[in-house]
């Protein structure tokens, strides 16, 4: 059986209905139902509301058990609305934040070198992975289309940089499959629903390039999980996407 | 007998009967979906899952190329694999004229499960259009199904149940409204496809206190299998109920079309399945 190492669990209470888990507790239970193992983890509430600069609560929800592991989410550093990017990072360091997320739809600013440049060059000296979100808070994944151009520049631009693309678009695999091409440093989930996209990424570019990431509590997590137990790959293939290449990329973070 | 979630958590092939009745063949011209005319592909990524039978109609249904062409497509595929693929007839409101017409050739191929309809770039319709009646007419007489990408007028919908008894609507997204209307309108079903909020569907059978209304679809193989089953298998429900909803609910669909005594579709699963056939 195969757990998972999810790299996108919201927690906290959230304002446009469905379902939540306002609790580490009632996340915990969630990752049980489905096998999920540890989850990098954001505040939802934060998240819908635009609170940048206040971290106390994902911080203490994550403290309460190993599996939750704590993410941040970051904005172009001209607004000042959060800390410099050096002191940010170091804050990051500090407080076991091994991953931050950028989520260029949902908070309104354009995610390539231009806006990002001074935070991606901390973070690409520390190899921390930027996970890249474009989707709306309302938005459905089946015609998303992330910007694939601010994606490309920003990728090429710090190619020491993991980037996570989540949110990929299900119906993508043509923009997928080039950027995936074109920028080792990138990495995807599994949004890409396409029939035979986890075999064909792998088949192309290697296991080391997916990330499992079930998205909740926007959707629902068994989309992903099912896929993979499924998936006409290896044992070893299965669990690098399952949950070791994301252990890898954390555990690379200087 | 291990669940239906014990199966999925290992990767095992399901051993009850799994029917998706959501599916699609054909090429894509706005997607990279790979291999996706590769037929052995798709039987493959089946036998892995444990699906008994995918009822498929085409590829950007009724709103490219040539609508014969790709009905074809689909029959052809069911032709090679009859008792895995079952083929809907897909029409279009762009040619009304021609739908009846279409829908008898098809017919004419083989085993067909009905018709299929979207709504993507193409002009407005209900189940009130004058088109529409010589194509439920036909459906009623052969105890067919109609599936629809949605039904954007629910009165005319609920008026068409009611003429047209015999003949089973589904609606092809997931909607808890069409689940509500299913209790006061026996042909009607909702299928599961796309249904992404987080135990959608095992939520839905604890407000309706029932299975019997719900289909598994997951627009395969456009997409992967497991975009139907992976709602299902994890969710909140009993046993029975994921059963009912995997397959056991178009079973009792396919007992009732006059074809299926005589094509073999059913050879096999219904003594798997146990159902009371009085």
């Amino acid at each position: 059986m195969v757990t998972f190492f999810d790299c996108e669990m919201g927690l906290g209470p959230t304002g446009l209905g469905g379902a939540a888990a306002p609790t580490a507790e009632a996340l915990l239970r969630v990752m049980g139902q489905y096998d999920i193992g540890s989850a990098l983890v954001y505040d939802r509430a934060a998240h819908e509301a635009g609170v940048f600069d206040r971290f106390d609560f994902i911080l203490e929800a994550c403290g309460t058990s190993h599996r939750l592991l704590p993410t941040i989410p970051v904005l172009p550093p001209a607004t000042r609305e959060q800390m410099p990017p050096a002191d940010l990072v170091a804050f990051c360091l500090d407080h076991g934040i091994k991953a931050v997320r950028a989520c260029p739809t949902a908070h309104n600013f354009i995610c390539d070198r231009h806006s990002m440049g001074r935070l991606c060059t901390q973070l690409q000296a520390r190899r921390m992975p930027l996970i890249h979100s474009s989707i709306g808070l309302r938005e459905h994944p089946y015609k998303h289309q992330p910007p694939w151009h601010d994606l490309r520049d920003l990728a090429l631009a710090f190619p020491d940089m993991p980037v996570i693309v989540l949110h990929t678009g299900m119906m993508q695999g043509r923009n997928l499959f080039t950027l995936l091409e074109e920028c080792p440093n990138v990495m995807a989930d599994l949004s890409c629903a396409s029939f035979q996209y986890v075999e064909e990424v792998v088949a192309h570019f290697g296991s080391a390039r997916l990330v499992m990431a079930s998205h909740f509590p926007a959707e629902d997590p068994g989309l992903y999980t099912t896929w993979l137990n499924y998936a006409k790959v290896d044992a070893d293939v299965r669990a690098n996407i399952a949950g070791d290449n994301l252990r890898r990329l954390l555990a690379a973070v200087v | 007998m291990k669940t239906t979630r014990e199966y999925v958590c290992a990767g095992q092939p399901l051993e009850t009967p799994f029917i998706d009745v959501h599916g699609h063949f054909g090429p894509w011209p706005d997607t990279f979906i790979p291999h996706t005319v590769d037929q052995g592909r798709i039987i493959a990524e089946m036998d892995r899952y444990g699906c008994d039978m995918v009822w498929m109609s085409a590829s950007n249904p009724g709103y490219a190329g040539d609508l014969a062409a790709k009905n074809d497509c689909v029959f052809d595929f069911a032709a090679a694999y009859p008792e895995r693929i079952i083929p809907y007839c897909t029409l279009s409101s762009h040619d009304p004229q021609n739908n009846v017409k279409e829908l008898k050739r098809c017919l004419a191929r083989g085993p067909c499960i009905g018709v299929k309809m979207h709504r993507y770039s193409q002009p407005s319709y209900t189940m009130r259009s004058d088109f529409m009646q010589a194509i439920l007419e036909i459906l009623a007489e052969h105890r067919l199904v109609y599936l629809n990408h949605v039904f954007e007028n629910v009165i005319d919908l609920e008026w068409a149940c009611d003429k047209y008894a015999d003949v089973v609507f589904i609606a092809g997204h997931f909607n808890p409204g069409i689940n509500d209307l299913a209790l006061s309108h026996p042909n009607l079903r909702d299928c599961t496809c796309a249904a992404m909020h987080p135990d959608a569907i095992g939520a839905e059978v604890q407000r309706l206190k029932r299975s019997d209304t719900m289909l598994v679809g997951s627009d395969f193989s456009q997409v992967h299998l497991g975009f139907g089953l992976g709602m299902i298998a994890y969710g909140n429900m009993a046993e029975d109920d994921k059963r009912n909803i995997l397959g056991n609910n178009a079973l009792r669909l396919l007992e009732r079309i006059p074809w299926s005594d005589t094509s073999g579709v059913l050879a096999g699963m219904r003594e798997d399945l146990g159902i009371d056939r009085k």
